[in-house]
């Protein structure tokens, strides 16, 4: 372990960060005052507890056992399919591949799984892919597109719907295709498993569907565009976000001819190619191209409140989340993430025709990623990202969005400039624990970290797990956590176990390659709490 | 005592050959009989009809008057255990067993007495013999002198009425032979024992109390020759009294003494085994501990070499991030690439050795090297990273096939290898790196008008697009 990361320090800092905190609290606690009333100043101290244990995972030796009757999905991301494990055995039960669907570009991306009571007799997912000029940032000396497999064909943003019967997967819906709606990032399945929603960060759009079951064909309940309206549109590329402006949150009609939408493959692309962790800056520095970076929001996905009423639309370039009702499909209010900006912004409707509201950033702190809600719903949290390298907690006990709060931040003394960062988060299913996965530029290997959640603070580290740590999964009887990697889609990738009770580090779990998301298949909607529903 | 009648042994069917023919003769208890003659006489032949050992082809042996021919063959062995003793040629001692237990074992066998009492009585023997500190060598510990001594000591311990030697001081120097000699004929005097010796020796018989000489099987002398005493202390009767303490000295064991020497059967087995034991216990406890000691001493080694090749990746990867900060136009068709190594270890160093800087353009699908010159990297030199520091170098991509993923941008590939350490002197503690960025590079001579026709950027088509670190 390299100096600046030795166990000394950091519990030596953790023991002073303890020391700080006691005596805060007690002065608070002299002033009356509690310590919500501290955290609600938005300040979290970056200092780790001296319990906080790290454990280096590149230790560890293959493993697997036993890890119970469940099935896990695995988008295989440039493999073009996805995969379904037998937990219980290892094996893996069926795989599609897109391509041989006629999909001459599928990059499978994000997923998200129904519920069934028997995962092992069938299922059904909701699979994003890419596809377009998104194979071309990997540095891939490819020539897909010169044979033309990126035209009509492999323009990706499918949405796909896939069954697995007991025996093999099929799929029995291109929703894209069906709606007109193509979107190439996160899906999530609504709390009650009776529909899901679909972001898509190069579009600024998402949207949400019903469940079609079989045959049937998936029907758009309400689609949205967001886009950025920069103070300073005529100044520098960075100041177009980083000084303020208007988000204008705009919902989509179907054409009342064709009853479709017009964002099939990459029409409505503001950029050409996603915006990977860190991109952000190509979009600062004018290196993305796209038909309007400059209007970019970064709508990159939708995660959904387990109470079943609101969702939160995942704005990336400004790091806030929109609050909305699927009760009546209006926005409700807007959470701001970075630390020094007002937690909760209004929304005003400007327009009925079509409906469009806006919502005044004074100013951009810092981007944003990925986030989530807790499994009992009092809780959100959204990674702020580059410019600020934490995670914003957000208390959402309160039936009214608008009087959501943020109230504290997850913090590391690692977490500084612009790498490592706070990715992907899930929670325990007690909800006593978070877990986030923790970006480090390829070739160092990520790792991911435990938080408690009565204090917010990062109570164990796994470190050195592989490289390009993504999604995580828990298995519903509260036993194990999965912590997929990818490998920047080409360099080893596995999953990383460890116990969800006891933060014992399992070993790893092979895959074939690639992997960037995984869902555990819930067994019944209540536990949709923890899969990807709340979380991403 | 014995009474030797007619005895004759016979060889072989009708052309038999008589080894020993018509002998007869008596001999008193506590008489000395010497059967001397040359080899093949006949000597031993007659002895092994006394002792039971070759039964007369004619004739009879009579001991005590008791026909041993005549009994059953439990019978005989119960008599030759009892009232004979042996003396061989050899003295045929088992070498697994000290001295005391091949005095002991004809007595053991019989299992008329306790075997404390038979301790006892062979502890005696020996100390007759003058090997009671010998008692517990074994045979292959012993000279042959000893052996003999021995060997008549077993042939005693059942207190037998009859001794018989045959040729008892063969192989034994004169010194040792006459020392053998004497103390059989002092035992036999001294415990009243019959005593027939054969022997080829004529010193032996000039001992004797008679003699009989064998000659082709016959003895030459008819009558026995009998001599008067060689010594006048051992002219006892068979009821002197000092002979009769000194057979009870040795064949009448008290309790008390007896049980000052609580011996059992096996009991040097034991010993064997305990001290077999002993031994093997600590060294198997030696070599238990040296095998321990390797194998944790290996794991030791093995799991500091893991953890320093973790802290080293770690270091490498983690203490050391690197990207490409800025492509600029050069002179020419050159562009000048900068790159950045930056320390996140804070005050402590890194060392990067001679960072290997390549560049490749996409041609197809192979990536074709272009001349990549340093212009200010310190190139060949260990780099010292502190902070942030910044390389430059040219490449010069002139290829004119490039693969335009981007429309009429070049796909280019640079390489970075490097070797870090956290000492600017590594001996083990060195890791290599081998990072790859992924650009697009605007050609010098591509229009950004029929770039921008092709796509669309907020600003000037940039010179270079990065690819993020995904």
């Amino acid at each position: 372990m390299s100096r600046i990361f030795s166990r000394r320090k950091i519990l030596g800092a953790a023991a002073l960060g303890a020391a700080g905190m006691v005596f805060g609290r007690k002065l608070l606690s002299e002033a009356g005052e509690g310590i919500s009333k501290w955290n609600a100043g938005g300040v979290g101290s970056n200092e780790l507890p001296a319990s906080t244990e790290i454990v280096n995972a590149g230790k560890l030796k293959q493993s697997f056992e036993e890890l119970g009757q469940y099935v896990y999905l695995t988008p295989q991301k440039l493999g073009g399919g996805t995969h379904a494990v037998d937990l219980n055995s290892g094996r893996t039960l069926a795989w599609i591949s897109y391509w041989n669907y006629g999909d001459s570009c599928p990059i499978s991306h994000h997923l998200a799984a129904y519920p069934s009571p028997d995962p092992y007799k069938g299922f059904e997912f909701i699979n994003s892919t890419q596809g377009g000029d998104n194979v071309m940032i990997y540095g891939l000396p490819t020539r897909i597109k010169e044979r033309g497999m990126l035209g009509k064909w492999g323009m990706g943003n499918h949405i796909y719907r896939v069954q697995f019967d007991g025996q093999s997967m099929n799929l029995m819906e291109d929703v894209a295709e069906t709606t007109g709606i193509g979107l190439g990032v996160h899906t999530t399945i609504y709390p009650d498993a009776s529909g899901f929603a679909g972001a898509d960060g190069q579009k600024d759009v998402c949207a949400f569907f019903n469940r079609a079951v079989g045959s049937e064909k998936t029907q758009v309940q309400m689609a949205f565009r967001a886009d950025w309206i920069g103070a300073t549109a005529n100044g520098g590329m960075e100041e177009n976000w980083s000084k303020g402006g208007k988000i204008r949150l705009t919902r989509l009609n179907a054409a009342k001819e064709t009853g479709k939408y017009d964002l099939e493959g990459t029409k409505g692309n503001k950029i050409d190619w996603e915006m990977v962790p860190m991109a952000e800056y190509l979009v600062y520095t004018g290196q993305l191209p796209g038909d309007s970076p400059k209007t970019l929001t970064g709508l990159d996905a939708v995660v959904h409140h387990p109470g079943g009423r609101y969702s939160a639309l995942i704005i990336r370039m400004l790091s806030c989340a929109i609050i909305v009702d699927r009760h009546n499909w209006e926005p409700v209010c807007c959470l701001h993430c970075p630390e020094g900006s007002p937690g909760n912004l209004p929304i005003a409707k400007v327009s009925s025709g079509p409906d469009t509201w806006e919502i005044k950033l004074d100013d951009v702190k810092c981007v944003g990623h990925e986030a989530g809600f807790s499994p009992d719903g009092k809780s959100f949290l959204m990674m702020n990202n580059i410019k600020q390298n934490n995670m914003a907690v957000f208390d959402t006990a309160d039936a009214d969005p608008r009087n959501w709060k943020k109230i504290t931040f997850v913090k590391d003394p690692t977490w500084s400039g612009d790498y490592p960062s706070p990715f992907h988060l899930c929670f325990s299913v007690d909800g006593s624990k978070m877990f986030v996965s923790v970006l480090y530029p390829k070739p160092a290997n990520s790792g991911c970290c435990v938080v408690d959640t009565k204090t917010w603070k990062i109570i164990k580290k796994f470190q050195n797990i592989g490289p390009d740590c993504q999604t995580m999964a828990v298995t519903y009887d509260g036993k194990y956590v999965f912590q997929i990697f990818s490998g920047f889609q080409r360099l080893s990738s596995g999953a990383f176990i460890f116990t969800q009770d006891t933060l014992e580090p399992i070993g790893y779990l092979p895959n074939f390659g690639g992997h960037h998301d995984c869902v555990i298949v819930p067994t019944k909607a209540e536990q949709l709490k923890n899969s990807r529903c709340t979380t991403l | 005592m014995l009474s030797v009648i007619s005895a004759t042994k016979s060889y072989g069917g009708e052309r038999s050959v008589d080894a020993v023919k018509n002998v007869s003769f008596e001999l008193e208890q506590g008489k000395s009989l010497a059967i001397v003659g040359r080899s093949g006489s006949g000597k031993s032949t007659l002895l092994g009809m006394i002792g039971g050992i070759s039964r007369p082809t004619a004739g009879q042996v009579l001991i005590d008057g008791i026909n041993q021919w005549g009994l059953s063959d439990n019978e005989r062995a119960e008599l030759r255990n009892q009232k004979l003793g042996f003396v061989f040629q050899f003295a045929s001692l088992l070498p697994s067993l000290r001295a005391i237990d091949n005095v002991a074992l004809p007595c053991l066998i019989s299992g008329k007495l306790s075997g404390s009492e038979i301790y006892a009585r062979a502890r005696a023997l020996l100390d007759r013999v003058g090997l009671s500190h010998r008692a517990d060598a074994y045979p292959g510990q012993l000279s042959g002198g000893e052996q003999r001594r021995v060997a008549i000591a077993r042939a005693l311990v059942n207190s037998p009425s009859l001794l018989l030697a045959d040729e008892p001081t063969a192989d034994l120097d004169e010194i040792t032979e006459g020392e053998i000699l004497s103390l059989l004929l002092d035992i036999h005097r001294a415990l009243n024992i019959t005593l027939v010796v054969v022997t080829h020796n004529p010193e032996i018989a000039a001992r004797a109390d008679s003699v009989i000489e064998m000659r082709s099987g016959e003895a030459a002398a008819k009558e026995l020759v009998v001599k008067e005493p060689a010594a006048p202390s051992n002219t006892g009767t068979p009821h002197d009294a000092s002979v009769e303490e000194a057979a009870r000295s040795i064949f009448e064991i008290s309790p008390q003494q007896a049980s000052t020497h609580k011996v059992r059967l096996g009991e040097g087995l034991e010993r064997f085994l305990g001290r077999f034991v002993m031994w093997l216990v600590p060294t198997c406890l030696i070599a238990w501990g040296i095998n321990w000691a390797a194998e944790k001493y290996e794991a030791d080694v093995i799991e500091a070499k893991a953890q320093q090749r973790l802290a080293l990746e770690e270091l490498g990867m983690q203490g050391l991030r690197a990207d490409v900060k800025s492509v600029e136009f050069g002179s020419g068709k050159t562009y000048v690439v900068t790159i950045y190594l930056r320390n996140t270890r804070g005050d402590d160093p890194l060392y990067v050795m001679s960072p290997t800087f390549r560049t490749f353009v996409q041609v197809a699908t192979s990536w074709l090297e272009i001349p990549t010159k340093p212009i200010k990297t310190g190139s060949g030199q260990v780099l010292k990273i502190t902070g942030t520091q910044l390389l430059t170098y040219e490449i010069e991509p002139d290829v004119p096939n490039f693969t335009q993923l981007l429309p009429y941008y070049m796909h280019v590939r640079f390489t970075n290898d490097m070797l870090i350490s956290p000492r600017s002197q590594p001996k083990d503690d060195l890791i290599e790196r081998n990072d790859s960025y992924y650009v697009y590079l605007k050609p010098h001579d591509a229009d950004d008008k029929a770039i921008l026709s092709k796509m669309k950027f907020p600003e000037k088509p940039p010179v270079w697009i990065p690819m993020p670190p995904h």
